[in-house]
Formats: C-alpha cells, sequence, structure tokens
C-alpha cells in the first residue's frame, strides 16, 4: 500500500554521528557504551544534552543490558530527560525505524532533536542467551524445540534460494570477500586481512549452506546520531545529510510462516523509502545493506531491485557490488568485517553519513549524493530503508 | 519452572491438543470455518479473522520438503550433542508449511520438494514431535 501522506523529503537532517572504535569490550556494561557515543556524536553537532528532547533506542537481548523498558533506563542512565521516547524495536531495522520515528515526532511538534542510539556487548556480555530469536512459547513453541536458530534460519533461505536461481557458495563468498577488502583501511573494523573465496569455503560448515566466514563479526560496541529539523540544523556545528525518503515493512518471525524465503519485506520498505524520495533503483550507486550473513546481502539486493528476480548470483560475478561498480556497498566492511554487535542498522546508517560527508573509513566513494542504508531485522523479519542525501 | 534457556515447548490451552495428539500419533492442523483454508501454527483465533475460531483437523501427513539445513555446529547445548540433525520447513499437502526435522534419510540425498510423509520421533525427552522421511 503507497503511503497516502505527503513525508517531509528533504525537510530533516541528521546533524551527528559517532560510532564506538570499541569491538572487544569484556566487562564493560553496554550503558557506559550508550554514554560514550552519545557523548560523541552530540560533540560533532555541536550540540548538548540540554539541547535533548526525543531518545530513541531498542534493546532485549541480554547482551544489550536492557530489558522490558530499555528506552527508560538508557535515558535514565546518560541522563536524558526526553518530551518523546521510542521504544521501536525491528531489530536490525530498529535504527532506522528511530529515523523514520523522529522524523514523525518532530513534524508533529512532540520534540525538536532527538538522539538515537544503540550499544551491545554481543561479544563479551556475561550472561547466556540462547541462540533463538523467540521463545519456546506462543508461536516458537512449534519451531524453537526444533533448534531454529539464527544462523539455521538465514541457511534455509540460502538453501531454497540456491534451489530455485542457482546460487552458488561461491558467489556467497564473494560478497564476504568484498566485506572484507572494504575493511582493509577502516582502522576500526574488526577484521581486515585480506580473505579469499577459498578461505570461506574451507571455512567451518555451521548450517550448510552457511559457513563460519559467512556470518558477520560478533563485537562489543554501539553507535548514536542525532536528528533535527533542517532550520534547527542550520545552528548546528556541521549541519549534515538530509533525510529523502522512509520505508519500513514486516515479513515474519517464526520461519515457518515466511511464504517465500528467496524475498524479504525489503521489497516494500525499499519501495516506499524510493517513492518518498522521489527517486529510482537506478539513481542509488551507493548503499549501506545489512549483512548478519552473505544471504542476507543477496537476498536484499534481489528484493531492493539491484539485481533482475533471481539474478543476484550473476550480479555478484559481474561486478555488482565492487566498489565503482553498480553498486558500492558496505563502505566501512559491513556486519560481515567491522562492526555487529547486535542490531546493526545504527552502523549502516552511521557509515552513510560519514559517506556523504566524504569521511568514510573504509573505501569513500567521490562526492557521493545519494546513499541508500537498509536494516534487516529479526530473522529476515522486519525492514526499514532509508534514502539519504548529501547535505544541501 | 522452566528454564529460560530451555528449548521444551511451554504448552498452553491452544497447543493442548496439538501436542497431545501427537502423543497417539495424529498430526493436527486447523482451518478456518469459513474459507477452509488450513491454518499452522495453531492459534486461538483464525490469523486475519480473529472474530473467527479454527477447527481442528487431522493432516495427511504427507509433504514436500520446502528448504533444509544440516545443522553442524551449534552454541545451544541441548542441541550440541543432537548434530548433525537436518532442521527442515515442511509444505503439507493441505498447504500450509511447518517446522520439522528430516530423520532416516542419506545427506546427499536432501533435495528441495521431494516429497515426504510424517513421523513421530521423541526428540526430546518425553516430548514426541513430528518429523519427516522420504515418502
Amino acid at each position: 500500500m503507497a503511503h497516502k501522506g505527503h513525508f517531509p523529503s528533504g525537510d530533516f537532517c541528521i546533524v551527528g554521528a559517532h560510532e564506538s572504535p570499541r569491538r572487544r569490550a569484556p566487562g564493560i556494561h553496554p550503558f557506559q557504551i550508550h554514554a560514550e557515543v552519545i557523548a560523541e556524536a552530540l560533540a560533532d553537532a555541536g550540540l548538548t544534552l540540554e539541547d535533548v528532547d526525543g531518545f530513541a533506542t531498542a534493546a532485549s537481548f541480554p547482551s544489550e543490558a536492557g530489558w522490558q523498558l530499555n528506552a527508560v533506563e538508557v535515558a535514565e542512565y546518560v541522563g536524558i530527560r526526553p518530551t518523546w521516547i521510542c521504544n521501536t524495536d525491528n531489530g536490525g531495522a530498529a535504527a532506522l525505524a528511530h529515523v523514520g520515528n523522529a522524523v514523525a515526532a518532530i513534524q508533529a511538534g512532540l520534540c525538536s532533536v532527538v538522539v538515537v542510539s544503540y550499544a551491545s556487548s554481543g561479544r563479551s556480555w556475561p550472561l547466556a542467551a540462547p541462540d533463538f530469536n523467540s521463545g519456546q512459547t506462543g508461536p516458537g513453541q512449534y519451531e524453537v524445540p526444533f533448534g531454529m536458530s539464527t544462523i539455521s534460519a538465514h541457511a534455509l533461505a540460502a538453501q531454497r534460494y540456491m534451489h530455485d536461481f542457482g546460487l552458488t557458495s561461491e558467489q556467497l563468498a564473494k560478497i564476504a570477500v568484498q566485506m572484507r577488502s572494504n575493511a582493509a583501511n577502516n582502522p576500526h573494523a574488526m577484521f581486515r586481512e585480506a580473505l579469499t573465496v577459498e578461505q570461506v569455503l574451507s571455512s567451518a560448515m555451521i548450517s550448510t549452506p552457511l559457513h563460519k566466514l559467512d556470518c558477520c563479526v560478533v563485537s562489543d560496541s554501539g553507535g548514536a546520531i542525532v536528528v533535527t529539523a533542517k532550520d534547527r540544523a542550520r545552528d548546528t556545528r556541521r549541519g549534515g545529510p538530509v533525510v529523502l525518503g522512509y520505508g519500513e515493512a514486516l515479513g515474519q518471525i517464526q520461519m515457518n510462516q515466511m511464504a517465500d524465503m528467496t524475498t524479504t519485506a525489503a521489497r516494500h520498505s525499499g519501495a516506499r523509502a524510493l517513492q518518498t524520495a522521489g527517486v529510482t533503483i537506478g539513481d542509488i550507486r551507493l548503499g549501506q545493506i545489512y549483512d548478519s550473513f552473505t544471504i542476507t546481502v543477496a537476498l536484499t539486493l534481489d528484493a531492493l531491485g539491484f539485481a533482475p528476480r533471481g539474478e543476484v548470483g550473476g550480479f555478484i560475478d559481474d561486478g555488482g557490488i565492487t566498489p565503482g561498480g553498480r553498486l558500492t556497498l558496505n563502505t566501512d566492511g559491513g556486519g560481515l568485517s567491522s562492526n555487529h554487535s547486535g542490531r546493526r542498522g545504527i552502523y549502516a546508517l552511521i557509515e552513510a553519513v560519514r559517506q556523504l560527508r566524504g569521511e568514510g573509513p573504509g573505501v569513500q566513494v567521490a562526492n557521493p549524493d545519494l546513499c541508500l542504508v537498509h536494516g534487516t531485522g529479526g530473522w529476515l523479519s522486519a525492514t526499514a530503508t532509508l534514502i539519504l542525501g548529501a547535505q544541501q | 519452572m522452566i528454564e529460560m534457556t530451555s528449548v521444551l515447548p511451554v504448552k498452553d490451552e491452544t497447543s493442548e491438543p496439538w501436542f497431545a495428539a501427537l502423543n497417539e500419533g495424529r498430526l493436527l492442523i486447523q482451518r478456518d470455518p469459513v474459507s477452509g483454508k488450513a491454518q499452522f501454527y495453531p492459534r486461538a483465533r483464525v490469523a486475519g479473522h480473529p472474530d473467527r475460531l479454527p477447527e481442528w483437523t487431522e493432516a495427511s501427513g504427507r509433504g514436500t520438503l520446502y528448504s533444509f539445513t544440516v545443522v553442524e555446529r551449534t552454541v545451544h547445548p541441548q542441541f550440541r550433542a543432537m548434530a548433525p540433525f537436518v532442521l527442515a520447513l515442511v509444505d503439507l499437502e493441505e498447504g500450509v508449511r511447518m517446522t520439522s526435522w528430516i530423520v532416516d534419510v542419506q545427506l546427499k540425498d536432501l533435495r528441495c520438494d521431494m516429497p515426504l510423509k510424517v513421523v513421530f520421533r521423541e526428540v526430546h525427552p518425553g516430548q514426541i514431535l513430528p518429523c519427516f522421511t522420504v515418502a
């Protein structure tokens, strides 16, 4: 269904952004990382905590140290007294959804300066958590007792895409290899050493057809951005990229409810983002796309329409994600090589801001005017897509 | 008290009949009494029509393999000792998809869309679950 209302394309800016350089932080509570990245993002914007009247975060894993009222908990810890909070949790899409929600809230007059932050000790948190997206209650009681894990959920999608369209493990491996190459110059990337297709294919098989190196890194980190209206952005230190378009969509969460495992809700969130921005997929040459696994990227490239339906394998073989090719992708090394502590959307968003400012730490595109950012949450469950434009 | 890390189903009023039928070697699904459309997983109401109560019906147990993954490594202690196992999504001929295991099949013979039939196995001690094998 198309938006009936008018999205305020270009009226809101991201005026501050900061990604924690932390990747391994044993003994550090995630709220400490929230405070660190919020301070840095506000300093980047030339604002102080007193300017902040809106706050958004999502945390419901033990490694995020957030429980039911997590936005309230983090706001209390950091000392924010917002007039608007947002606790929307669609997983890896959450930070993008928070930007969409922040635009709506500021437009409605509920607040004026919104901080979106995220932090998680995905690697080092001492409390064990089962690797299941939903518990064994309610809908999950028909799936979790069979051992459906995060990687297995994605492996099932990979198997079916391979069956339907002939995608190969080599083509998936090329995604991991390209992300590693993009990370080579990023001083904070978790892994920077060159990687080969052979190394990916010979890494441990976890859940067929996905190998260990088809999976993202597991880090401890965090990030924050600051969103405000364009008129207010003029008072900030640097201004910032503008929000041109936004879309969100839901798929499923139990894998037995996913009607077609070869595509995701990105089809809908992407179409809405492009439509609200008034651009087409052909205009997009730079993207930050959620890469929890190599297959996540492949499905999303297909769903967003970068590759013709079913042809993402050929798209990769033809250099479709090589820098300077059809789509320069995950320029900091993405989740596959740089940073993935949990809900990675925030890092994709921050890298988009860095690219549009000409400050990418990995591969910097020359003077980009547009960047697509895409978050995928849960198990190919919920998506959000943003189109950002260079500062006007 | 059920441990947070347990994988055993926490049964409820809706799921009790489904699990009870498994112990009798029967696989139940639900139907919308108005449209006749099958529904899985079981719910208290018809998905998309919360004003309707679904009806239980016995599935034939025949289906096809929509997708599968051989789980070779897992961090979860309750599954580590079971690996490798074949986690699958199975399309029942009634038109619903369910999560299951494929058992008694050579791994090299696994193919998407292969015909399957239900078998009932004690996957966890005391817990019979519907699994599938070659039809």
